[in-house]
């Protein structure tokens, strides 16, 4: 602040678009050097004070974390010996802890602080498998707690033990019930006012795009693995694993063949938002968090942010949307507490799988500043179309022209494969909007709605009263229910205004669907140029590696000199490679990333002169060659892949020389 | 020295002349004639069974195999001659003792107990008076044999160094590419001798490999071919594309090619000059395999990141159907082949730019700090199967152990360093298994407790009977685990003292019941409450009386339990 009022004073101050610190802001609370805090649990302490487990298995207890008038936290361990602690609550008066194992409650006897009883609650068996984490417990209002227990992974996900891939509830003398399967990498649950369970999913096998599923007793929430043990003892659910189709459908059409298969409530778009979900929270009613309250938070490991969802329940089913709330934390978000004061800490860990937050573990909290930012606060479903709500009263003028909004509605296929591409993308046209007396919320009535869909509202042309854009201008609702209670809206009362002949919205969706890998463009040639006859100066390949990374960092090629690239993705992941002019790559990484929904189409590639030449984007264990004549002007040019959250670690050089 | 340290570096990144475990070299016996017993005071024993507490008391038997050494027997000739050579040999200490393992040039390990501030066993001196300490103390209690191992290249010219490659104390690397420079050229007149300065020493078991620097096999009429394959399915299928082919003057994947996965088949020729048994290692990043005479020798379908594979196999002198393939998968390509027998150390068939040097870790080490015994949580490999429910206890006085929690087993005790835990906190931690570090003896991994009148139990059920239901930490932060079982509690304490550890039991409610304090192949009773088992002590009151049972093709240690039981595990 200081270096802005210096040189422009306060009025260019407050003329500067408004970023999400201006109503959120990061504190990290500090640790000492030294200290792995690779954050697997957070609880709450009495006395102001928060106590963290961590994935080497210790305990933590944290002292001033809020660090009020700039005080120091201090950290003292209390407990050691866990396995890869990815849960701790403080219930009952003690702190309990969820290892892979086991569900241990920690014993303070002597009344030093130091935990000197590590006492067993229950255990189940490990396969030996790394990939069977272990995470809770969380606690239902009637004291009961709910477990969640990882599927392994041997190339694809696998119950290789008794209730992996479970949901498990347990009561407070220690009898369980298996509650719900269908899960695969269950990091994050928790409860709304309702009391009841919704859980986040990321993308990976049977599990198209990351996803938050409302689980009730006997729900399947879409991975057959844990199917295997749904004929033992005690399980409500009655699916089999032969009972579950692999046809790529929809999730949302195989679930109303096959009854059993709950669908999501909210669909969180890969790339778009998020990549790997983790932990989800409620806010409360108090109003200390923002205007969001009753809403839930979703943080996300590999980019290192968190959203926002508002739910709503229709016909007795919860649905509802997903929006950006708030990113650039330190390091991949596992877990999320609300503090005393109303704001948030944020546990972090990253090892093993990367984050754009680079740090390797963190610890933050998230403060509200009282300022409102003006954002689409909910997304309703109406018998027509959706009322969107905002935070503030919009400048109608922008609200009732439909060019400031872009309506699209797609989903993904249920498979065995890892992920799914997006499927049944089709554009959206309003018919009809209504802009509330007070400006707080618009109706918009729409051509189209797809039950099962994810709709896609993207609102680059709303302002404020104040001529502000929305601080986020996307939300991501998905319908599994069409409500009917308000009436519909006089569509013609609220008619939009056709302009003949005017901008083309429904352009891009238009483009000719050619085959992305085919196509031979000015920066992507891939086949040989028959005037380079036959003959090439340099062959290059480059791959890729697990966590974000190029095998080889730097390269050097002689200035004009013909060069055939090869690009093989050996990850688990999409990527692209791009080669940039020096120095350009934070540009093109956020261009890249802004492309939305568009990106798959345009191989996340944006358009601008910074890029030299790229590949496509490339699916795991594909590669693709690419012909270019290196640049005259030497210079370190940087190569790249922009697939959304990669860029800034996914970079390297190539030098021309 | 410079060149001679640039030799020795070539060696390193080479393959190891420790093979993968089980395909190892057979190595040569020293027959019994090679010593020259006739004139010392060194004696021959056909078993010795070592009484620790009262050298006295030991038990010798007349036979051939073992040299004994009862009491400063000075200077015992192996008649080896001190050249390049791996070698290895059994060795026992009574109480007190001192003996040199002269390697010739003035240097010499030595195999000592005597307290003495000179070292501890595996110490290297060097004829300047100067001690090289281990890298650990890898020696074992009074009485039980030890195993060494040595890998030494002796200086052959006066400016040369010579090496301690490495040296291998019960199974731990103490010293690793020691160099010793200033030394004379070693004369063929230099043998590996003993020279027993004081108490009670035995050696048997002696074997070496001796190491020329001849190349005895080579490849020639190399030719290749190349076909590219269908991404990375692990079926492998050909394209369409036509196989590129052609020859090479060596054995590289570098050929040129455009394709980004493919199959490389290489053909020629193997020549051996001289017949024998030879080990072959593939190193590489992908699939593949060596065949020689049609005949796989060695490589795997498996995808294999820089693993080496060795197979071994006996060629006759002249020339061979040579046949090595190999897959590119994902990773970089990288293949390469070395050759060795139990007369050469391993060398490269292979250009060195078809492997480079593989990429090393750091690694994560846990080690206690202050005054309070850590506790690690983890997997951990136990007689091959990973135990899952697993505990380990580091103490500051450096004596350890890991504990299967379900079965209440104990399932290793060490002494030295605490434990290597790269593999479970570096990146994922894929395999989640703790390592110790320290000189470690291995214990039943068995449930300990049995109801009277029965037999030691191979599995309880831990969820519904037999319940580990907590661990509580004394002030020293040592933990004790509690049971139930039968309406009965049990806890189990282990507590370090000196070098050993010792076992608490208590049992409450019933009496009812036995417990296993230990199993092994052989269990020798040395006197009252001594026993040894396979590779270490147990040693109760001596009023206790357990009684050694057979089960199977083990042997039980067992008694009843009557509420409270201590006993110690030395090793
Ligand atoms: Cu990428």
């Amino acid at each position: 602040m200081a270096g802005i009022l210096l040189f422009g004073g306060v009025a260019s101050a407050q003329n500067r678009p408004l970023t999400e610190d201006d109503f959120y802001k990061i504190i990290t609370i500090p640790s000492p050097e030294g200290l792995e805090l690779e954050v697997g649990g957070l609880a709450i302490l009495p006395e102001g004070n928060l106590a963290a487990s961590t994935r080497r298995g210790d305990v933590w207890m944290i002292k001033n974390p809020y660090m009020l008038n700039n005080s120091m936290p201090s950290y003292k361990k209390i407990a050691e010996g866990l396995h890869e602690a990815l849960g701790l609550n403080y219930l009952k008066n003690k702190l309990w802890v969820t290892q892979r194992g086991e569900v241990t409650i920690l014993n303070d006897l002597n009344g030093d602080n130091i935990t000197d009883e590590y006492q067993t609650f229950y255990k189940w068996p490990l396969s030996g498998n790394y990939h069977q984490y272990s995470y809770g417990p969380l606690e239902m209002p009637d004291g009961d707690m709910i477990f969640t227990l990882n599927l392994d992974w041997i190339g694809r996900g696998a119950s290789l033990s008794k209730w992996r891939g479970w949901m498990l509830r347990m009561t407070p003398d220690g009898k369980m019930t298996p509650w719900a399967t269908g899960l695969r990498s269950p990091a994050g649950f928790g409860l709304n006012k309702a009391g009841d369970i919704f859980y986040t999913e990321n993308q990976g096998d049977w599990v198209g795009s990351g996803r938050i599923t409302h689980l009730e007793k006997g729900d399947f929430a879409g991975n057959p693995s844990g199917l295997l043990w749904s004929g033992e003892e005690g399980s409500p659910v009655k699916l089999k694993v032969s009972d579950i189709p692999d046809t790529g459908e929809p999730l949302y059409d195989v679930a109303k063949r096959v009854p059993g298969i709950k669908p999501p409530a909210v669909w969180f778009p890969h790339t778009l938002m998020g990549i790997s979900l983790s932990d989800i929270i409620e806010s409360g009613n108090d109003g200390k968090f923002g205007p969001f309250d009753g809403q839930m938070f979703v943080g996300d490991q590999g980019h290192s942010k968190i959203m926002r969802m508002y739910l709503e329940k229709v016909n007795g089913v919860y649905q509802g949307a997903c929006f950006p709330f708030r990113e650039g934390f330190s390091s991949g978000i596992l877990r999320m507490k609300w503090g005393i004061d109303g704001s948030m800490f944020v546990g972090m860990t990253s090892r093993g799988w990367s984050s754009t937050g680079k740090d390797k573990f963190g610890l933050q909290r998230l403060a509200w500043t009282g300022k409102t930012p003006f954002e689409i606060k909910t997304i309703k479903s109406m018998p027509d179309g959706f009322l969107l709500e905002f935070t503030q009263e919009v400048n109608k003028e922008t609200a009732l022209n439909p060019e400031s909004y872009e309506l699209n509605s797609f989903t993904y296929k249920y498979h065995h494969f890892y992920g799914s591409p997006i499927i049944n993308s089709m554009k959206l046209k309003i018919k009809a909007i209504q802009v509330a007396e007070d400006g707080l919320s618009a109706r918009l009535v729409m051509d189209s709605l797809r039950l099962g869909y994810i709709h896609e509202f993207k609102l680059e042309g709303v302002q404020n009263k104040a001529n502000q854009p929305l601080l986020h201008n996307v939300g991501y609702y998905t319908l599994n229910q069409i409500s009917t209670v308000a009436p519909k809206l006089d569509v013609v009362k609220y008619a939009v205004k056709e302009k003949v002949a005017a901008v083309d919205h429904s352009q891009h969706a238009n483009m000719p669907k050619t085959d992305a890998k085919a196509a031979n463009s000015a920066k992507r040639i891939v086949v040989m140029p028959a005037e380079w006859n036959g003959v090439v100066d340099q062959t290059i390949k480059i791959g890729t590696k697990p966590g974000l990374k190029f095998d080889i960092d730097k390269i050097q090629v002689k200035a004009g000199a013909k060069i055939r690239l090869q690009f093989n993705n050996n990850d688990d992941m999409l990527h692209n490679l791009l080669i940039l002019k020096p120095g350009t790559v934070d540009k093109v990484g956020m261009a890249a990333f802004e492309l939305g929904l568009e990106g798959a189409t345009k191989n996340y590639v944006p358009d601008l002169e910074e890029v030299l030449f790229h590949s496509a984007i490339l699916e795991p264990e594909t590669s693709e060659t690419i012909y270019f004549t290196a640049p005259s002007k030497p210079g370190n040019y940087t190569f790249v892949c922009t697939f959304p959250g990669h860029y800034t670690l996914m970079q390297g050089t190539i030098r021309v020389r | 020295m410079i060149k001679s340290i640039f030799a020795s570096i070539c060696i390193l990144f080479s393959v190891s002349v420790f093979a993968q475990e089980g395909s190892d070299f057979p190595m040569q016996k020293l027959p019994q004639e090679n010593w020259q017993i006739q004139g010392s005071k060194w004696e021959t024993a056909g078993n010795v069974v070592l009484n620790p507490l009262n050298t006295k008391k030991s038990v010798i038997t007349p036979g051939n195999g073992i040299l004994v050494a009862k009491a400063s027997s000075g200077v015992l000739s192996s008649g080896l001659a001190t050249q390049d050579i791996k070698l290895k040999f059994r060795f026992v200490l009574g109480a007190g003792a001192d003996t040199r393992f002269n390697l010739g040039n003035g240097i010499a390990v030595l195999l000592e107990n005597t307290g003495k501030t000179s070292g501890v066993t595996g110490s290297i001196s060097i004829d300047n008076g100067k001690i090289i300490t281990p890298l650990a103390d890898a020696g074992k209690s009074v009485g039980l044999w030890q195993t060494l191992e040595l890998v030494y290249s002796p200086a052959k010219t006066a400016s040369e160094s010579t090496v301690i490659e490495k040296l291998v104390l019960n199974g731990l690397t103490i010293h690793e590419n020691v160099f010793i420079s200033n030394q004379k050229a070693s004369s063929v007149n230099d043998k590996f001798t003993f020279d027993n300065q004081q108490g009670f020493f035995a050696v048997k078991d002696f074997e070496y490999l001796q190491f020329g620097n001849n190349k005895p096999v080579s490849l020639s009429e190399l030719s290749y071919t190349l076909q590219e394959t269908n991404g990375f399915d692990r079926s492998f299928e050909a394209k369409a594309t036509p196989p590129v082919s052609g020859k090479t003057p060596v054995l590289s994947y570098d050929v040129p090619n455009d394709y980004n996965r493919y199959i490389i088949n290489f053909k020629g020729k193997l020549k051996v000059d001289e017949a024998g048994k030879y080990a072959f290692t593939m190193d590489y990043q992908g699939a593949g395999y060596l065949k020689i005479d049609g005949k796989q020798v060695t490589g795997s379908k498996e995808w294999t990141y820089r693993e080496p594979m060795t197979g071994m196999i006996d060629l006759t002198a002249g020339e061979h159907d040579f046949e090595y393939q190999y897959q590119t998968i994902f990773w970089r390509p990288a293949m390469g082949l070395f050759v060795s027998s139990g007369k050469i150390r391993p060398y490269a068939l292979h250009v060195s730019s078809s492997l480079p040097l593989p990429e090393m870790k750091g690694g994560v080490f846990a080690e206690p700090s202050g005054d309070k015994a850590q506790l690690i949580r983890s997997f951990v490999f136990f007689k091959d199967k990973k135990r899952t429910k697993v505990i380990s206890v580091g103490t500051p006085q450096q004596v350890h152990y890991t504990f299967d929690l379900d079965n209440a087993a104990l399932l290793y005790a060490w002494r030295g360093e605490f434990a290597n835990v790269t593999d479970m906190w570096l990146d994922r931690g894929e395999p989640q298994v703790i390592k110790p570090i320290g000189l470690k003896t291995e214990l039943s991994g068995r449930v300990p407790f049995y109801a009277n009148g029965g037999s030691p139990l191979d599995s309880v059920d831990v969820y519904r009977e037999f319940i580990n239901t907590s661990y509580s930490l004394n002030d020293q932060g040592l933990p004790k685990f509690n049971y139930k079982w039968k309406n009965s509690t049990f806890s189990l304490e282990y507590t370090p003292s000196g070098s050993d550890l010792n076992v608490s039991v208590n049992a409450s409610d019933y009496n009812g019941f036995s417990i296993l304090l230990d199993q092994g192949q052989e269990i020798v009773k040395i006197e009252n409450g001594l026993y040894q088992v396979d590779d270490h002590y147990i040693k109760t009151d001596p009023k206790l009386k357990p009684e050694i049972i057979s089960a199977g093709k083990s042997k039980q240690l067992v008694t009843g339990l009557n509420k409270q039981l201590n006993y110690s595990i030395i090793w």
